[in-house]
C-alpha cells in the first residue's frame, strides 16, 4: 500500500487523463435524436404555442369588433313598421296598466317627454279627446303613442324619427295632398305618412275610409 | 448525456432512455434553470436525479434489486496498489481499448462510477460534482481518488487475464 501524495498524484492523474479521453468517444445518437425530436416539441410549434395568447387576444378582439360593427349596424339601421306588429301595437296601448292615462294632449306631450326626450311631438287634434299615452319600441327603435277617442273607439297614433321606421310595402294613397301608405291586420286599419322627418302612424278598428277622415283633423 | 448514460449503464437501451429521460425532464422544467449556472451540471443533476427515480422505482416493483443498479455508497475498501502499476503507467493505460476502459468502469459501484464520470470525463470541478451528487467536497475528492484505484486495479494485467 502506498499512500504517500506523490504516490497519489502518479495514481491518479493517468487514470484521470484516460477517462478524460472518453469524451471523445464516438456516439451513435441518430436512434436517440429521433426519439428527442418525437418526445419534445419542435421549436416552431413551440413558438406558435407562446403566441397562443396572443392569437387569443387578436380573436377576441376581432370578434368584438364584428360583435360591435353587427350592432351598429343593426341599431342603426331604420325598421320596417309592419301592419302585424303595428296591431299589436294597437291592442297593447289598450291592454289596461300598459298606458298611462292622461285627459289631454299636452299632459301626454309633458309625459313622454319625461320617458323619450327624443322622439318627436305627437300630434293634436282639436277633435279627438285624449285617453292614454305610453313609449313602444319596434326592433329597438321607439316610437311614441297617445290613444285618442273617436266615435267611441280608441284611435291610436304613434310617432317616431323617421330615421328609425320605415314604411311597409303597400298601397299608397293620397289624402288631402299628401302620401299615405294604408295597410291592415288583425282587423286594425292604419295609415302611416313620413313628413319633415317625422314617421306617424295613425290606426284604429274604425274603417279606412273614417281613419282618412281623422288624419286630416291633425294639425300636421 | 447520452455519453455520460452510455458509460454508466452496460445497456444501450436502457442507457438511451436514461437520457431521453433526462432531456424531457429537463425540457419540461427548463423554467427552473439559472441563467449564468453551469448548464451542463444542472443537467447532469437531472439525469442522476432520473436514474435516482428509475433504481427507485425498480425497487418498488422488484425486491431484489442487483447490486449494479445499487447507488448505496461502497465500504471503504483499500485498494492495493501493486508497485508495477505505478511504473510506466501511462503505457500501460494507454494499451487499454475505450470498450475495455467502460468495461472496468461499469465494474465499479455506481456511486464511484458516478464520481469519476462526473470529475474525469465530463471535468467538472469538485464543487460542482458535489453538488450533483449532493454530497460534501471531501467525499468527492476521496471517491474520486479511490475510484481511480479501484479502476487501476480492475485494469490490471493480472485481472484482465482473469476476465
Amino acid at each position: 500500500m502506498n499512500s504517500s501524495p506523490d504516490n497519489l498524484d502518479r495514481i491518479d492523474q493517468p487514470i484521470a487523463d484516460r477517462l478524460g479521453k472518453l469524451r471523445g468517444m464516438p456516439l451513435d445518437s441518430a436512434r436517440f435524436d429521433a426519439a428527442i425530436q418525437r418526445a419534445i416539441p419542435k421549436p416552431r410549434a413551440r413558438r406558435s404555442m407562446l403566441l397562443w395568447p396572443v392569437r387569443a387576444v387578436a380573436a377576441s378582439v376581432l370578434l368584438g369588433t364584428i360583435a360591435v360593427i353587427v350592432f351598429l349596424a343593426v341599431t342603426s339601421r331604420p325598421v320596417v313598421a309592419s301592419p302585424e306588429r303595428m296591431a299589436q301595437i294597437y291592442q297593447s296601448t289598450l291592454a289596461e296598466g300598459h298606458a298611462t292615462s292622461v285627459t289631454s294632449i299636452d299632459e301626454a306631450r309633458a309625459h313622454l317627454r319625461q320617458i323619450a326626450p327624443k322622439l318627436p311631438s305627437v300630434p293634436e287634434s282639436a277633435e279627438m279627446p285624449v285617453m292614454a299615452c305610453c313609449v313602444h319600441e319596434v326592433g329597438r327603435k321607439e316610437m311614441a303613442c297617445v290613444v285618442f277617442s273617436v266615435d267611441g273607439v280608441p284611435v291610436t297614433v304613434a310617432v317616431a324619427d323617421a330615421k328609425d321606421i320605415r314604411n311597409p310595402h303597400g298601397t299608397e294613397i293620397q289624402i288631402g295632398g299628401r302620401t299615405y301608405r294604408s295597410g291592415s291586420a288583425d282587423g286594425v286599419n292604419m295609415l302611416m305618412s313620413e313628413r319633415d322627418g317625422v314617421w306617424t302612424c295613425v290606426m284604429s278598428k274604425l274603417p279606412p275610409e273614417r281613419l282618412s277622415q281623422i288624419v286630416q283633423t291633425f294639425d300636421r | 448525456m447520452l455519453r455520460t448514460a452510455r458509460l454508466l449503464l452496460r445497456d444501450v437501451h436502457a442507457a438511451e432512455d436514461l437520457a431521453q429521460e433526462t432531456m424531457l425532464k429537463a425540457f419540461r422544467s427548463i423554467d427552473s434553470f439559472r441563467e449564468g449556472s453551469d448548464a451542463r451540471a444542472w443537467l447532469l443533476a437531472i439525469l442522476r436525479n432520473a436514474r435516482i427515480d428509475y433504481i427507485r422505482s425498480r425497487a418498488a416493483r422488484n425486491a431484489d434489486l442487483s447490486l449494479d443498479a445499487s447507488p448505496v455508497e461502497p465500504a471503504d475498501e483499500r485498494v492495493p496498489v501493486e508497485e508495477h502499476d505505478l511504473t510506466d503507467s501511462d503505457a500501460l493505460l494507454e494499451q487499454f481499448s475505450d470498450a475495455d476502459l467502460i468495461a472496468a468502469l461499469q465494474t465499479l459501484p455506481e456511486e464511484i462510477r458516478w464520481t469519476l464520470l462526473l470529475v474525469d470525463v465530463e471535468e467538472l470541478d469538485h464543487a460542482d460534482a458535489a453538488k450533483v451528487l449532493d454530497v460534501p467536497v471531501g467525499t468527492v475528492k476521496s471517491r474520486a481518488h479511490r475510484g481511480r484505484a479501484m479502476l487501476r486495479a480492475a485494469l490490471s494485467p493480472g485481472r484482465q487475464e482473469k476476465r
